[in-house]
């Protein structure tokens, strides 16, 4: 799908959802379920890869991120109160066949989707949906990153221990699905970032779709080979390239076994996103 | 090409293999300007490609005609067996490791899809290196979980390739066991043998060192210091030994494909007590060079041989980078059956003393070179032991007695040593060969006679029996060595006969 359908497409369903949200009695649901948040200090990111990316870094500016992923229970709530998102009339390209399938019924969670197991089989249309039915929204790639790397109180200053315990994860067979809460906590007191589910974020696309913004002089779209560490600032951080790859080989109606969301909010300070 | 040579090749007459092999070189040469020029101008006949996994091999294509060819491969990720007692969370291709072999014909449309299962976590793709195009393919086979990609090349070169998955990082997707071979026949097909094989070898990288227990998770550290725990042939320790090993019958010709897939390591391919006959350098078409002993597989690479089988027995397939045979895992096994061909190999004919010190050398029973041993006092004893496992036991049984999987027996906690204190000097005696079973698992190898004296024999089993969680609290005696040796020891001009050494082999 090209970018300009993108947007179009995340528009309309984002009125849609709005529109689903306007009685009080959904707004206090909004809020009940956006869950608790944090604020995440600006800081400065030197993004996987660099092209274009002054030498210091990316300052991302500071934003709130939901402490826990949307799990099943919140994210059964939004479905109950937008019956559009339901597994039956969601439209194949918002979402496609395999949509919310751990779910036994339409509006039933059953053994496979614990209420507070992570949601997953979302997909970006959809988590933008909810992002915005509870006045959130997706956290940035730059976002999530910087909030993924700060872990300093457990791993002390030895990013590899972070880098070890994401990959021992990566590499295990998909396993049952876990309450959402348990994992390791950042030092902004922001859980399971690592280890539980892949996240989906706003701007998942933007490294593998840059080739027309580019030229011809940009990264390999699919990130083969060693093509992938050609313009990667470490190529060692390979936490941060199987995010990176897996990213992108999404689109945004694709729904995973192994991929929720969790959302974000500007500061109330911050008049506008920066980091886009 | 020097078709002369070919057509000469003393080491075997199959002159009608070696001048269609000949014949093919130069066809293939000529076709190779035009890989296609074969193509009917309709649609193609369809196959579908029936997948085979290694080490069997997919049937030699009979057709003489292109062919579109659909080939299906799925990529999972399994929890699977590395090693006895050890697991590891394969990324594969087919859900075996190495992927299965793909065989199609030069001049073939392939239609490739390649289906990601939805339980994975992660994004996969093939980079194929018999496709000429962006990536092998790679660039156009990018799935995420749950998704299917579908393009479709022509085999233009003929040759056995290397495909494996190339998603970042790929030395990761390669180190979890993402590879496999496409043999992309020449137009007029392989010189004829009576059976081929797939092999592949490849590296792991596991938090814990070799034979740690346990779910092992992948450890990037060593992956990029090539330092690697496990180097197997066909994904696990042992998966071609035993019963697993690679079987054929003296006189028949055999063909092994044998790819690399690293990631890092290259790999001196050898046949212990085998001589290649005709070797396929890098696995180009060319048979390049005859009587090979060793040649190098390239990590990301391939190489394809052939030989004649003329003596029976069981060959050992190393990688002669031989710390990793011996303690990595890279061991396998040709078990060739047939009689015996005296002329070709004799056996041991003769085990003589040697007197470097002149006199003619001369056939003596062992008990003569020990009239002065004496039996040592306990402590004595055990020490010499450990002195002598170390030097003749520990190479093979492994410095903790841990021995092997599938190649060399265990002799820490072993019910086998430890059921039978006559049947185990027997053994140190005089070798042992044939079928066991140790601890639950068999092994079917040979141990020579080490030509030990019968003081070492009693020191090193004593030795053996009260370490490595052996729990004897007797000692095995001079007296009872010797007794042993009595009834068994061959004579130089008669067969052994039946007594503790028979015993040894039930």
């Amino acid at each position: 799908m090209n970018s300009t359908l993108r947007c179009l497409l995340q528009r309309v369903l984002l009125i849609a959802g709005f529109v689903a949200g306007t009685t009080s009695d959904v707004v206090a649901q909004r809020v009940a379920s956006g869950g608790s948040f944090r604020t995440i200090a600006a800081g400065r990111l030197r993004p996987l890869f660099v092209a274009g990316v002054p030498d210091g870094g990316v300052v991302v500016p500071a934003f709130l991120l939901a402490t826990q992923p949307v799990t099943n229970a919140d994210y059964l709530r939004f479905v109950m109160a937008n019956p559009e998102w339901r597994r039956s009339r969601v439209p194949r390209i918002a979402a496609d066949s395999q949509y919310l399938r751990q779910w036994l019924g339409e509006l039933q969670l059953g053994p496979d989707a614990p209420p507070t197991a992570a949601v997953v089989n979302v997909s970006w249309f959809a988590a933008s949906a909810y992002a915005s039915w509870v006045g959130a929204r997706l956290p940035s790639t730059m976002e999530w990153e910087l909030a993924a790397s700060r872990f300093r109180k457990t791993f002390g200053d030895n990013p590899e221990r972070l880098n070890a315990q994401v990959l021992a994860w990566y590499g295990a067979a998909s396993d049952t699905p876990q309450p959402v809460g348990r994992g390791v906590i950042s030092d902004d007191g922001i859980a399971d970032l690592h280890g539980v589910i892949w996240e989906w974020v706003d701007d998942f696309n933007a490294v593998v779709t840059s080739g027309e913004s580019r030229g011809d002089s940009g990264p390999d779209t699919g990130l083969f080979c060693a093509g992938g560490a050609a313009l990667a600032a470490d190529p060692s951080n390979y936490s941060a390239f199987m995010r990176y790859a897996l990213r992108g080989s999404l689109r945004g109606a694709y729904t995973l076994g192994t991929l929720g969301f969790r959302v974000a909010r500007d500061l109330p300070s911050a008049s506008k996103r920066s980091t886009r | 090409m020097n078709t002369a040579s070919f057509l000469f090749n003393s080491r075997r007459p199959l002159l009608m293999a070696a001048l269609a092999a000949a014949v093919g070189a130069c066809t293939a040469k000529d076709s190779s300007d035009n890989p296609l020029a074969d193509r009917p101008s309709g649609a193609l006949p369809v196959e579908t490609l029936t997948v085979s996994h290694a080490p069997a091999v997919p049937s030699v294509i009979t057709r003489r005609t292109p062919a579109k060819v659909i080939i299906n491969l799925e990529t999972r990720e399994v929890r699977k067996r590395l090693a006895d007692g050890v697991e590891y969370t394969f990324w594969t291709f087919g859900g075996s490791v190495p992927g299965p072999m793909l065989r199609v014909r030069a001049g073939d449309e392939v239609e490739f899809h390649l289906n990601n299962h939805p339980d994975n976590k992660m994004p996969h793709n093939i980079d194929l290196h018999a496709v000429t195009g962006p990536g092998g393919g790679a660039a156009s086979s990018f799935t995420a979980p749950g998704h299917s990609s579908q393009f479709t090349f022509a085999a233009l070169n003929p040759g056995l390739y290397v495909y494996h998955c190339a998603t970042a990082p790929v030395g990761m997707h390669i180190a979890n066991g993402m590879y496999g071979l496409i043999l992309v026949e020449p137009k007029e097909g392989l010189p004829k043998v009576d059976r081929e094989f797939y092999i592949f070898q490849s590296e792991f990288y596991t938090a814990g060192r070799y034979g740690a227990a346990g779910l092992q998770s992948f450890d990037m550290e060593k992956a990029l210091h090539e330092d690697p725990d496990y180097v197997v042939f066909n994904g696990s320790v042992g998966a071609l030994i035993g019963d697993h090993a690679l079987k054929a019958k003296v006189g028949e010709t055999v063909r092994m494909f044998v790819g690399n897939g690293g990631p890092n390591l290259i790999s001196s391919f050898h046949v212990i007590g085998e001589i290649f006959d005709n070797v396929h350098t890098e696995g180009g078409t060319l048979a390049n060079q005859h009587n090979v002993q060793t040649t190098l597989v390239p990590a990301g690479g391939a190489a394809f041989l052939d030989m004649k089988l003329e003596a029976p027995g069981t060959f050992i397939l190393v990688d002669h980078s031989i710390f990793r045979a011996f303690n990595k895992g890279a061991l396998g096994m040709l078990t060739v059956e047939g009689a015996a061909n005296p002329i070709v190999y004799s056996g041991k004919e003769n085990d003589a003393v040697y007197l470097p010190e002149g006199g003619a050398i001369q056939n003596i029973a062992p008990d003569s070179a020990e009239l002065v041993e004496t039996a040592l006092p306990r402590e004595a004893l055990l020490a010499r032991g450990k002195t002598v496992f170390t030097a003749n036991c520990a190479a093979c049984h492994q410095l903790a007695g841990e021995g092997i999987p599938g190649a060399f027996p265990p002799l820490a906690k072993s019910d086998f040593l430890m059921a039978n204190k006559e049947r185990a000097i027997g053994v140190v005696l005089n070798g042992l060969s044939g079928g066991i079973v140790v601890n639950g698992q068999k092994y079917n190898g040979v141990m020579p006679s080490l030509a030990l004296r019968a003081g070492d024999i009693a020191a090193v089993l004593s030795y053996i029996r009260m370490n490595f969680g052996n729990n004897a609290t007797d000692l095995v005696t001079l007296d009872e060595v010797r007794k042993i040796r009595a009834a068994t020891a061959p004579k130089t001009s008669a067969p052994p006969p039946n007594g503790a050494a028979a015993a040894a082999k039930k």
